[in-house]
């Protein structure tokens, strides 16, 4: 492991008007690593990933990202540093072929959504088509988006966000909705990922199986606060966390 | 100065008729979310049936009462027939399929206006008891486009009444709010919407036939009247009476400035205050951001 | 669903050579129709040609952009009135000023396109028949555009006099700018587009400057819009006014609708079917708005991919490319 994080978040704030989503949060991922950030609903999970990836400005406190100073920086920036999101709600392009969509990405990354010839198409199609296999949707990818099974879908919304090559995956409730199935697939996905691509994931989960199964680290944030963080073992085990969350609300 | 006052007062009373089409169109628009192109036909088939009402009598002035309640309330009934045949299969559509349907309707509309009533203009005589004029400021005005600000002004105040006062008014404010909420909340939103587009039916025909005695009624009506009444709704707020109000006065004074100032050039002027409020202010003085 | 391999490329050769062969068939046939029919028909079929172009054009918009725009006569009229102008005031030569013609749209549609792109769909719809009747009340008002009247003369040159040539003229500016079109669609470009027609948050995530994109596909469906405003010159020898009504405007929109607004050619054809089925109506019956509305209402209800998804549900795999 290198000496510094790929993600260091230092006293992290965000306040809306009067109340405080967020308050003084740390958060340092590694790259290679699995990080889940758990807590209630409300806990401030949402706004410490929208402040991240630059939708909201930070009150106070420092985001940097590979080294360099990434506070306040606008989405689009975000994303061309190489931090990216993949959203909640299943957000493909419904008529597109599922190789169409990703190649939209790709071409996005590449700057060639400017191309008036096929052949660069040809090429991306190419690169889109590898994604595809690497994530399991090979067999798909004549298919339109809007066919595919809700898991399946997920799993396309998360190779379009691989498209761009990051070098941190934000996934928020990546199962969300899923069948035992889909489930299983998707976790193996986001851990075969992390190894291959030395690609760092940051997830917000409900389900604790997943959470104490894959993660490297755990954060666990309530009211707006870091409570715990540490190894899964040390989190499942302390008694503050039981009481707050795993205890009190299960 | 009687003049301006004159020239304005008129272009009010066009701003008059406009506006009752005009509610009818935004509040459909408010609570359906679709933009109703046969909204124009609507307006036509009012001002052509009281020509049919009215007929060529002289002075036919009860048959123009008659045709006052009659004409509209026909209108209402072919809007809801057009409402639960065809627009219910659209609501789930997108904007270009709903757009090339009511312009199908409209199409249809008017192909069946001119054999109706052929392509001749027709007028309708004046209602006696408005036959006059009256003197405003050392100039002659006519007592009908008062009587027809007056029917205008009667029309948005009971609107206002309606919706401000009423639990059916409560209910259509709240689908322009939010239809989501409001299916949940118990009601049948089918209905409420079969009964909105059959109100906005009414007001278009009763806006015709307010405008009948005012100017000849000749095929393009239907065009024409749609197009004004968009730019009102627009400027005023799609989804607000109030606005389509403020719209139409807006409208007048533009029409105003236009018919004294560069006649030939006075249809050019309402078209750059749609572009201005568009390009500015998409949702209008009143209406609501789209979200 | 169509195998597929992970590369892609198979279903797409076979596609293409499918609809390739049978559109150079289309293409033979219409070159040779100058042979076999009366002079009153062929510049029937050349009227619908060059509408063929018109709502093809219209469609990169509002099939593949999912902007719907009830303006696009705009640009028809403007590049008729290109042509016409030039001839009137420059005695420019007729190649020079048909040349120009989509230029003109061009930068027509990039000004418009500036300003109306700001706004979000139904917005936009209404921003486009503003600015498109705006210029009809304004030319109307133009002594040195011919007012309300237009202009109408002996514009064409020697060689287009003509009906065979003027025939041919049209069927070959029309393939030429048909292909370019098709090309524009098959591109990174196109497939970014409709990307933003079907999730215009997501790609904007993605990294895609969605106002550029869009403000390209306006400028360039300006443009052929235009050119094919010129060839109405071809046809017609006048510009008027009617041509920048938003009714106008709504023709190529029923073309691409009632064609199939999600293939490529599916507009063209209906232009095709939209001009002979009117010329029919008009010699039998008076109401030829009534069963236009009535297709029009039908295919939007019960057929929503129009004629070529009627055509294409036995042959599926053929002809639908969304």
């Amino acid at each position: 492991m290198s000496a510094e994080p790929l993600l260091d978040i230092r006293g992290l704030t965000k306040a809306f008007g009067g109340f405080t989503a967020v308050a003084e949060v740390d958060l340092a991922v590694w790259p290679g690593t699995i990080h889940a950030v758990i807590g209630p609903n409300g806990a401030g999970k949402t706004t410490l990933f929208r402040v991240i990836t630059g939708t909201h400005r930070p009150t106070r406190g420092t985001v940097r990202f590979d080294g360099r100073d990434l506070t306040g920086a606008p989405p689009h920036v975000v994303s061309r540093r190489g931090l990216t999101q993949s959203f909640q709600i299943t957000n493909v392009f419904p008529r597109l072929t599922v190789l169409e969509s990703v190649q939209v990405a790709v071409l996005a990354r590449h700057r060639r959504s400017w191309d008036f010839t096929s052949a660069r198409g040809r090429r991306t199609a190419g690169e889109a088509a590898e994604l595809l296999d690497e994530v399991g949707l090979a067999a798909a990818a004549g298919a339109q988006a809007q066919t595919l099974s809700h898991g399946d879908q997920r799993i396309l919304e998360v190779t379009l966000a691989l498209a761009t090559r990051p070098r941190l995956l934000l996934l928020d409730e990546p199962t969300a909705g899923m069948s035992p199935a889909e489930t299983g697939r998707m976790v193996a996905l986001v851990t075969a990922l992390a190894a291959a691509r030395d690609l760092a994931v940051v997830l917000c989960e409900h389900d604790m199986d997943i959470v104490f199964g894959i993660s490297h680290e755990v954060t666990v944030l309530h009211r707006g606060r870091v409570i715990a963080h540490g190894p899964p073992a040390a989190v499942q085990a302390d008694p503050v966390v039981a009481d707050v969350y795993l205890g009190g609300e299960q | 100065m009687s003049h301006y006052l004159i020239t304005f007062l008129s272009a009010l009373s066009d701003a008059g008729s406009l506006f009752v089409a005009a509610a009818g169109l935004t509040l459909v628009f408010g609570a359906l979310r679709i933009i109703n192109i046969a909204h124009g036909s609507f307006y036509a088939y009012g001002a052509f049936g009281a020509t049919t009402l009215v007929g060529g009598l002289a002075a036919g002035s009860g048959r123009f009462w008659l045709a006052l309640l009659a004409v509209p309330l026909a209108v209402a009934c072919l809007g809801a027939a057009v409402e639960v045949t065809v627009l219910r299969r659209v609501y789930s559509r997108d904007h270009l399929a709903q757009l090339v349907v009511t312009y199908a309707l409209f199409l249809i509309f008017g192909d069946l206006a001119l054999r109706l009533w052929g392509s001749q203009s027709r007028s309708v005589p004046v209602p006696s008891p408005f036959a006059g004029s009256v003197t405003i400021g050392g100039g002659q005005f006519p007592e009908y486009d008062l009587f027809v600000i007056g029917a205008a002004v009667a029309v948005g105040l009971a609107l206002w009444a309606l919706l401000q006062r009423t639990p059916l008014g409560w209910r259509i404010r709240a689908a322009v709010e939010d239809r989501e909420l409001l299916a949940s909340a118990g009601t049948n939103v089918p209905l409420l919407f079969t009964t909105v587009f059959t109100i906005g039916a009414m007001l278009a025909g009763l806006a015709g036939v307010l405008a009948a005695p005012l100017e000849s009624v000749s095929p393009g009506l239907d065009a024409s009247i749609i197009i004004s009444a968009f730019i009102v709704s627009v400027i005023g707020g799609l989804g607000s009476v109030a606005g389509a109000a403020i719209g139409a006065i807006v409208i007048a004074l533009f029409n105003t400035a236009g018919v004294l100032w560069a006649p030939s050039w006075q249809p050019a002027f309402i078209y750059l205050a749609m572009i201005a409020v568009l390009a500015v202010r998409p949702w209008g003085l009143l209406g609501a951001a789209e979200r | 669903m169509t195998p597929v391999t992970a590369k892609g490329r198979p279903v797409v050769r076979a596609l293409a050579g499918h609809a390739l062969i049978a559109t150079a068939l289309i293409v033979a046939v219409l070159a040779v129709a100058p042979a076999v029919l009366s002079v009153t028909a062929l510049l029937n079929v050349q009227s619908a040609i060059g509408l063929a172009l018109f709502a093809c054009a219209t469609n990169l918009l509002i099939g593949y952009g999912g902007l719907v725009s009830f303006g696009q006569g705009a640009f028809y009229g403007i590049g008729a009135y290109v042509v016409a102008l030039a001839w009137l005031h420059l005695h420019a030569s007729f190649w020079i000023s048909f040349a120009c013609a989509p230029v003109v749209g061009a930068a027509a549609a990039l000004a418009a396109g500036l300003l109306a792109l700001r706004t979000r769909r139904l917005y936009f719809a209404l921003l486009t028949v503003a600015v498109s009747q705006l210029l009809y009340v304004v030319v109307q008002q133009l002594q040195f555009a011919g007012g309300a009247n237009g202009v109408f003369g002996a514009m064409l040159p020697g060689f287009l006099t003509s009906s065979d040539n003027a025939y041919w003229f049209t069927l070959a500016v029309t393939v030429v700018g048909l292909l370019a079109l098709w090309q524009v669609t098959r591109s990174p470009f196109g497939l970014t587009l409709r990307a933003i027609r079907e999730n215009r948050e997501r790609a904007e995530a993605l990294g895609v400057n969605v106002f550029r994109h869009q403000l390209l596909a306006f400028v360039i469906s300006g443009a052929f819009c235009a050119l094919a405003g010129a060839l109405f010159v071809v046809y017609d020898q006048s510009a008027n006014p009617d041509l920048l009504n938003w009714t106008e405007s709504g023709y190529p929109i029923f073309m691409a609708v009632i064609g199939g607004q999600f293939t490529f050619l599916g507009p063209a054809l209906g232009a095709l079917v939209y001009e002979q089925a009117r010329d029919v109506l008009l010699v039998n019956f008076t109401d030829s708005q009534l069963v236009f509305g009535g297709v029009l209402l039908v295919i939007m209800l019960a057929a929503p991919d129009g004629l070529v998804g009627l055509l294409g549900r036995g042959g599926r795999e053929l002809v639908a490319r969304r």
